[in-house]
């Protein structure tokens, strides 16, 4: 049975990543930042709390870099254990560094692109380009711009 | 009914005080029921709320709909093909939301109110127009699947 690890955000990101869980029959498992209670809550599976590196708006630039480099740790640990066959993101913040070390370890990525973003990448996105299996767009404006991104439609 | 709704983290006094005052001077003949998260301006002379508990039978009793630019608000209207007008917020600087509302005011799915000073022109305008009702170009998850199943392959 293929794998699926999902890397959630909070709010929109969520909720497009939880449609397309539920429409794909696999063995489903997801990451999620340890702050978004609310989106723990909506999942049905099982879940692993990763420290995200943007914990506040306000944070200093010093723990963010902290955090940002514990969640690489954290996601070579998590990948190494759960050993998935593909990670898939629909826009998280914390998408970059589990993505980073999935490339590493030979494990496929498909990242798909928020549906508000129709002319430019987000800068996860802009960050991911050539670096994943599948960068997928909602928009076709966006496919257009660049090689590397496939136009998928809407997630709803 | 005119629902006016402004972001729950990102709140728009000059937006809420503008048909505050619109009302106040008989220039809007509607209802006016506002969700005003965490703004600071009390409005006098309509019906408000800090958070709406649901926003749908909101959406579905009012004649128009006033938005901030959220890429959630707006997708849940323009697929009903409800009367909306999304207002740019100007406390967002170097935003990305515009991008949807503006690709969405080209498809005549909404109205795009980059100046809440123009608000009762944009609401005498709504009044009057045919919106489009968005129809989403459905996610292609082929895409995804077909990514997958090679790995099934190379496994066997």
């Amino acid at each position: 049975m293929v794998k699926v690890l999902f890397v959630l955000g909070s709010g929109g990101h969520t909720t497009r990543a939880l449609i397309l869980s539920e429409q794909l029959n696999y063995d489903k498992c997801y990451i999620v930042p340890w702050e978004s209670e609310i989106s723990k809550k909506r999942i049905n599976g099982k879940y692993y709390s990763v420290l995200s590196p943007r914990f506040r708006a306000k944070d200093n630039k010093i723990m963010t870099v902290f955090r940002t480099l514990f969640l690489f740790m954290h996601s070579l640990f998590l990948l190494i254990m759960i050993r998935p066959d593909v990670l898939i993101s629909t826009g998280s913040g914390i998408t970059f560094p589990p993505f980073l070390i999935a490339k590493f370890l030979g494990i496929k990525t498909i990242f798909i692109e928020s549906p508000s973003r129709v002319y430019e990448p987000s800068i996860a996105g802009k960050m991911l380009l050539g670096k994943t299996t599948l960068w997928i767009s909602s928009w076709n404006e966006l496919a257009k711009k660049n090689k590397e991104i496939v136009y998928g439609g809407l997630i709803v | 009914m005119i629902f006016i709704t402004t972001g729950t983290s990102l709140p728009d006094d000059v937006l809420i005080k503008k048909l505050d005052e619109l009302k106040g001077c008989g220039k809007i003949p509607d209802v006016l029921y506002a969700q005003i998260g965490n703004g600071k301006y009390i409005p006098k002379n309509m019906k408000w709320r800090k958070f709406v508990r649901n926003m749908k039978d909101a959406y579905e009793l009012a004649d128009i709909i006033i938005s901030n630019c959220g890429a959630g608000t707006i997708m849940e209207n323009v697929v009903y093909g409800r009367r909306l007008i999304v207002v740019q917020n100007p406390g967002v600087i170097g935003g990305h939301e515009w991008e949807l509302a503006s690709k969405l005011e080209k498809l005549d799915c909404l109205l795009w109110c980059k100046n809440a000073e123009e608000i009762l022109f944009y609401i005498e305008t709504a009044r009057y127009k045919q919106f489009k009702k968005f129809e989403p170009a459905i996610f292609n998850l082929s895409l995804i699947r077909d990514l997958l199943e090679d790995d099934k392959k190379n496994d066997t």
